[in-house]
C-alpha cells in the first residue's frame, strides 16, 4: 500500500462531520462516526466507539420531617424508598426541654450492633447490641439541658440490597449546659437483617413530651 | 395508663400522622421504660455507693480522678 493510496482511503472514508479514523484491524483503516451529544468515546471488542457517559454521583432529597410539635416518642419515618445506593440522615437542631438522651434506629426490628465514642467530659463509650436496639450515642447520655440542640449526620450503606449486613456511621454533636457547651459523638456498627431498609427512628429515650424544634432530612445517594 | 402518642411520617404520601401507639408500640414501650428504670436505678445506686466511698475517704470526685489519672 502506498502513501498516496492511504491518503483516499483517509478521504473516502471521513464522510461526514465529527468522523473519526481509525484501524478496525491491522492496516485496515475504518471510520468512525460521531456520537451523540454527552456521549464520550470507548473501547468495546478492542475497537474505539462512542458510548453514554456513566452517571455520576447524585444527592436526592427524599423527605424533609419537621420535628416542631411532634412527641419525642418518634417519628417514625416509613416508606423509604430503596432506589438509592445509600442513604444519608441529617438531623439539625433537634431540642426539647427537659433531660432526653437520643435514640435512632431503623426497621426496628433486626439486631444492631452499635459502638459509639462520645465526648461530653466523660469520655463515654459504649456499645449495644440485640433485636430492636436502637443507636443510643455515648455522648447524649445525661444530657441534663434544656435546649440541646442535637444535631448529626447518619450513612447506612447498601441499605436497600439484600446484604445480610449493613454497615452504618454516624457523627454529631449537641449543646450541654451541664458540661459548659458543645458535646461530640462519633460512632458505627452494623445492621444484621437482609431486608431493605425501610423506615427510621428518631426519638428520646424518655419518650415524654414533643419536640420544640429541629429537621430531619433524609437523602438518598447513588 | 394512658398510651403515648407517636408520629408517622409515611413518605409514601408524604403526610404525618399523630396518634396514640398501637398494642404493639405500647407492649414495647413499656418493656424499654422498665429497661431503663433497671438502668437508672442501677446508675443511682452506684453513684450512691462512690458518694460513700469518697466520703469515708473524706476526698471530692476530682480528687480522687487526679490520684487515679
Amino acid at each position: 500500500m502506498t502513501r498516496s493510496r492511504d491518503v483516499a482511503n483517509i478521504d473516502g472514508l471521513l464522510t461526514t462531520t465529527g468522523d473519526t479514523f481509525y484501524a478496525s484491524a491491522a492496516a485496515t483503516p475504518a471510520r468512525l462516526g460521531i456520537g451523540s451529544t454527552g456521549q464520550v468515546m470507548t473501547v468495546a471488542g478492542g475497537v474505539p466507539s462512542w458510548a453514554t457517559a456513566a452517571a455520576g454521583g447524585s444527592l436526592t432529597l427524599l423527605s424533609t420531617t419537621s420535628l416542631s410539635g411532634l412527641p419525642t416518642s418518634g417519628p417514625n419515618i416509613t416508606g423509604i424508598s430503596g432506589s438509592y445506593t445509600n442513604l444519608l440522615i441529617v438531623i439539625v437542631d433537634a431540642y426539647t426541654s427537659g433531660d432526653h438522651n437520643i435514640q435512632f434506629g431503623w426497621n426496628t426490628q433486626a439486631t444492631t450492633y452499635v459502638t459509639t465514642f462520645g465526648s461530653n467530659g466523660n469520655g463515654q463509650t459504649s456499645s449495644s447490641s440485640g433485636t430492636g436496639t436502637l443507636c443510643r450515642p455515648a455522648g447524649t447520655s445525661i444530657i441534663g439541658a434544656t435546649s440541646p440542640y442535637f444535631s448529626a449526620t447518619i450513612n447506612i450503606s447498601r441499605y436497600a440490597t439484600t446484604d445480610v449486613t449493613k454497615p452504618f456511621s454516624f457523627a454529631g454533636g449537641f449543646y450541654n449546659a451541664n458540661f459548659g457547651g458543645v458535646s461530640a459523638f462519633s460512632g458505627g456498627g452494623r445492621h444484621i437483617n437482609s431486608s431493605a431498609i425501610t423506615s427510621f427512628t428518631f426519638r428520646s429515650v424518655d419518650q415524654t413530651g414533643n419536640w420544640n424544634g429541629g429537621t430531619i432530612y433524609i437523602y438518598g445517594v447513588n | 395508663m394512658t398510651k403515648p402518642m407517636i408520629a408517622i411520617h409515611d413518605l409514601t404520601i408524604d403526610e404525618i400522622t399523630t396518634r396514640k401507639m398501637n398494642a404493639e408500640e405500647f407492649a414495647q414501650y413499656q418493656s424499654e421504660m422498665t429497661s431503663l428504670k433497671v438502668e437508672r436505678d442501677f446508675a443511682a445506686t452506684n453513684n450512691a455507693e462512690k458518694q460513700a466511698i469518697l466520703d469515708q475517704l473524706g476526698i471530692t470526685a476530682e480528687q480522687a480522678k487526679l490520684l487515679l489519672s
